[in-house]
């Protein structure tokens, strides 16, 4: 274990026994009070907590594009990156806070540059549709957010800072607590500051030949996380998360400058037991936009209440266990948009459901769930799901299993999809996914020192009722489209540990088919089968690191094919290799930790969705210091 | 690398330097006979492309201009392609990027495509238009960039010398300039839509306006017929135009329906036939643009029935070989075609290029 990693255990209070898993490939035991619990057959992924710590000063879409089988795309350094999951667009994805889903209502995404990894705790990946246990746009898959209360007593200090090419860099302060009230209350929190900043003063206007987009990005969060623990488990919590991020384009142009505000509240008031889970929230969203002296900005404005209600009930046999979650998610959008019909708009969605879980005898576990959402306008589709786990063999050095899960989805149109003025149409009707997936997992011991992971999956996603803004009918939004996503993910994990040494490799390689099914005029049955736009076929993640005591060196690879941007022109395949040295030296109760990285070291052209380059080779250093 | 190869780097140079250029045959530039098409591309993506068409194939050229410029492996990233002219052996190309500041216009070798020079803001702005006056004179109409409520201000027309690559004057010319067309060294400038109602008329002399020809609604010039007069579409109207004295001399209404208007047009290579679509889109088309298109004769300028059921998003008249070729665009994210079409209104044959073929080039 590194003294890094071993600081953040520590710093968490989480149990890290090595540097031996930079990512965890199997179903994960969520424990608590959890819709994904009874989510029996999906492919859950969480990042654990070294990797957390390795990209403590990045962004989110920088970890997910190199630790998962996702595909992001990006409009530029520091500039929006939005998801692609399983060959489906960016409002696909489910984007869960604490039980909440924070994609903007107005555009139905999120844009992964305005999340940064010290605002949270634990990231998890849920491959595949997840809409009976999490509602609306979990039909590629979910993304899962969530923040966690230190477990030791005292106070946690972690400051530090990163510096890299172009005068890029971003600082963060955390300090996390916990401490006893009384012999039966006990009381933690987090409070975080972070800030980055993406000038991105390039030496050159171009890069190998193609423009480099002048662009600035300056973000900054506040985050405060408070917890009152009873010994008996009930917890009562309070969350708050700011976060306000603004993109300049031709920052240096007065005259031609584009400026794109963003910023989000997010507030949660939780209360939860071995029975009941009770929130209540409220988020905030505004999105500012304006050109030249800025006279002139439009503004979005989005507000969501929410209230949750879930009771839980738990029935053990004498070799199986019956769990049932039955819940009530009840939220209103309030909506002051420049460019809609109205000045304000109201609308009330309220999700019904139903989730049960079995768990039998030698680990074979099956989940049945429904969910009816009922929301003011139009009719949502009932969405069940089942799924299982199914253990086929184990002994002391080896298991494999099999999961499976077949399930129906939805997405409620955005708001802009029913509100804009001319372009919104009130009537469109939500998207409805079926989703069948299939895994194969295996765990061995190899040996004395090894160990291997793999995870399998193929996942056949069929959407209709896709909205499509229509450029034929002047960018409309319509119900056009039936596309069809099928695909298959290899992941493989090995590592070694001996002594002092630690070494792995991550192996992630997706294939994915994403086409349209429908013609609906003559001249789009050309594109029938054709793959979507933006969504590669290809994604290979390659993460090798070697670690000696308190050094990790690690290399990156990570390969995309061929993204188009239409039918005939696509932006070419490349591969990028990043290198990064870890290295911590502790001093007492205080832990110094060195980060020195290099990024795109070939010096590889690629585009972004806007076909202008990205970067070429950059470096970047950091320093953190964790004191408890 | 060996030292052999090392040595033949070396003195390859000096065995080039011992050949007596005269001998060499020019080698064949691949761009000089055929008809050059113009792909818009999507709005917001900066992908417009030029295609090469040979007059007895029915295969395009893809790409010409990135190809020609070693950017062949990468998708087009200038603008959108507004236009697209030649004076002497200088192409000229009009990209109007999304981005504002960004716009270009580039100057090309013609047969080979290869990149001469380019001028870019503010000489360019949102630039719309090309008419080449001579070798050593072109005129561009451009909006300037949009008000921040997305009003139009002033736009202005840039004289280029496309021989030097060099500007050589600029002026305003009120809102909206959009298609030009040239007789009698006198250019007439269109309107964008939504903006003035106001034709101008420029002596390309003196680059000053020096009259100007009021419509009802944004007029767009199409060209000089074989008697003189310039056709003006606008809304669902035809208007010959007295080339002498501005006046509107003729104005003819184009069926009854008043949400229709002229879309595509062009003369006949012998100026005596006018060629246009008469188009609609709405809610009931599902926003798409329907019509017909038609062709009177301009001697006798009755409207009758349609020769062709369809629209096209831009006609132009070959002078060599006499046929119409007309862009067809199923929409701004796929291939588009076209057609080439006799006099007469009878379909050839067709050709795939690329997005939305707006405008051709012969040469």
């Amino acid at each position: 274990m590194t003294a890094l990693s071993g600081a953040f255990a520590l710093f968490t209070g989480q149990l890290v026994l090595a540097q031996k898993d930079s990512i965890s490939l199997q179903e994960v035991a969520i424990r608590g009070f959890s819709p994904v619990r009874y989510m029996a057959g999906s492919y859950v992924q969480r990042l654990d907590s070294t990797l957390h710590q390795q990209y403590a000063s990045r962004r989110l879409d920088e970890l997910l594009g190199q630790y998962t089988s996702l595909a992001f795309r990006s409009y530029g350094n520091g500039q929006m990156s939005t998801i692609a999951f399983r060959g489906l667009t960016s409002s696909h994805t489910a984007v869960i806070w604490n039980g909440i889903n924070i994609n903007l209502p107005s555009i139905g995404q999120t844009d992964f540059t305005s999340l940064n990894l010290a605002s949270m705790e634990s990231v998890a990946i849920q491959y595949g549709a997840g809409s009976s246990n999490l509602g609306s746009d979990a039909i590629g898959g979910s993304i899962l957010l969530d923040n966690a209360p230190v477990r030791n007593h005292g106070l946690h200090i972690q400051a530090g800072g990163r510096l890299g090419s172009y005068e890029n860099h971003s600082y963060q302060l955390n300090a996390r607590y916990r401490t006893s009230l009384n012999d039966q209350w006990h009381f933690a929190g987090k409070t975080g500051f972070f800030r980055a900043a993406y000038p991105n003063r390039y030496p050159e206007l171009t890069f190998k030949g193609r423009r480099l987009e002048s662009s600035s990005t300056y973000q900054y969060s506040i985050t405060q996380d408070l917890y009152w623990e009873h010994r008996k488990g009930q917890t009562l919590s309070a969350h708050f998360w700011f976060n306000n991020h603004d993109i300049t384009q031709r920052p240096n142009q007065p005259a031609f400058r584009e400026f794109t505000g963003m910023e989000s509240t997010r507030a949660l008031l939780k209360y939860a037991d071995d029975k009941w889970n009770l929130s209540a929230s409220f988020v905030r969203d505004i999105t500012d936009y304006g050109t030249g002296d800025y006279s002139f900005m439009d503004r979005s404005l989005t507000d969501r209440y929410g209230i949750k209600v879930q009771r839980e009930w738990m029935t053990r046999f004498s070799k199986s266990s019956l769990s049932f979650l039955t819940g009530l998610d009840f939220n209103h959008f309030r909506a002051k948009v420049n460019g809609y019909e109205s000045p304000q708009i109201d609308e009330n969605r309220a999700d019904l459901y139903l989730l049960s879980r079995w768990q039998l005898d030698q680990g074979l576990v099956i989940s049945l769930n429904l969910r009816q959402a009922i929301n003011e306008g139009y009719r949502v589709p009932f969405t069940p799901s089942v799924g299982l786990d199914l253990p086929l063999y184990s002994n002391s050095r080896y298991r494999l299993g099999l999961s499976g899960n077949l399930a129906k989805s939805y997405r409620v149109p955005t708001l802009n999809e029913r509100y804009w003025k001319d372009l919104g149409n009130p009537d469109i009707l939500p998207e409805s996914g079926m989703n069948m997936e299939i895994g194969l997992y295996q765990d061995y011991q190899l040996l004395k020192y090894f160990q291997l992971k793999t995870r399998y999956n193929a996942f056949h996603n069929l959407v209709d009722n896709w909205v499509y803004w229509n450029p034929s009918s002047s960018y409309r939004a319509e119900n056009l489209q039936q596309v069809l996503s099928r695909g298959v993910e290899f992941h493989h994990h090995l590592t070694y540990h001996r002594s002092h040494w630690s070494a792995g490799i991550t192996s992630l390689v997706s294939h994915t088919r994403s086409t349209q099914q429908k013609a609906y005029d003559h001249y789009s049955e050309e594109i029938l089968g054709r793959q979507i736009r933006f969504v590669p076929v290809w994604v290979s993640n390659l993460n090798a690191f070697v670690s000696y005591r308190q050094s990790t060196l690690t290399l990156q690879h990570h390969f995309e094919s061929r993204r188009y941007i239409n039918d005939l022109q696509y932006l070419p395949p490349y591969y990028l290799i990043d290198l990064m040295l870890d290295q911590s030296l502790r001093a007492g109760r205080t832990i110094f930790s060195f980060q020195a990285r290099a990024s795109n070291l070939t010096n590889q052209l690629y585009l972004n969705v806007r076909s202008n380059a990205m970067p070429g080779r950059n470096f970047h250093i950091s320093l953190f210091i964790n004191h408890h | 690398m060996s030292r052999n190869r090392l040595l033949l780097l070396a003195i390859l140079p000096l065995l080039s330097g011992c050949k007596d250029d005269n001998d060499q045959p020019l080698p064949d530039q691949p761009y000089e006979d055929g008809v050059i098409v113009i792909n818009g591309g999507n709005f917001f993506q900066n992908n417009g492309t030029l295609s090469f068409l040979k007059r007895n194939s029915t295969t395009a050229q893809e790409n010409i201009y990135n190809t020609a410029n070693g950017q062949a492996s990468l998708p087009p990233a200038d603008g959108r392609i507004e236009g697209y002219s030649e004076a002497g052996n200088t192409g000229i190309i009009l990209f109007d990027n999304d981005t504002p500041g960004e716009d270009r216009l580039v100057f090309v070798d013609a047969a080979s495509f290869r990149k001469k020079g380019e001028l870019s803001s503010p000489n360019v702005e949102n630039p719309r238009s090309i008419v080449v006056l001579n070798e050593r004179k072109a005129y561009i109409s451009n909006w300037d960039l949009l008000n921040e409520d997305w009003t139009y201000k002033d736009g202005f027309i840039t004289i280029v010398d496309p021989q030097s690559g060099s500007v050589t004057g600029k002026f305003l010319v009120g809102q909206g300039p959009e298609d030009l067309v040239v007789y009698q060294n006198k250019v007439y400038v269109g309107r964008a839509p939504w903006t003035s109602h106001e034709l101008a008329v420029i002596d390309a002399e003196t680059d000053k306006v020096i009259a100007s020809v009021t419509f009802d609604s944004w007029p767009t010039p199409i060209g000089v017929d074989s008697q003189g007069k310039l056709w003006v579409k606008e809304r669902n109207y035809l208007h010959q135009v007295n080339t002498g004295n501005y006046q509107i001399e003729n104005s003819i209404v184009i069926g009854n329906d008043e949400n229709r208007s002229v879309a595509a047009a062009t003369l006949t290579a012998d100026r005596n036939h006018l060629i246009f679509v008469l188009s609609y889109s709405g809610e009931e088309t599902n926003w798409q643009e329907v019509g017909d298109t038609y062709v009177v004769n301009v001697l006798n300028p009755q409207v009758t029935s349609p020769v062709l059921q369809r629209v096209f998003t831009g006609l132009a008249a070959d002078p060599v070989s006499q046929l119409i070729y007309g862009g067809i665009t199923p929409s701004l994210t796929q291939a588009g075609y076209v057609l080439r079409i006799s006099p007469d209104g009878s379909l050839q044959d067709s050709v795939k290029v690329e997005i939305s073929p707006e405008g051709f080039y012969f040469k």
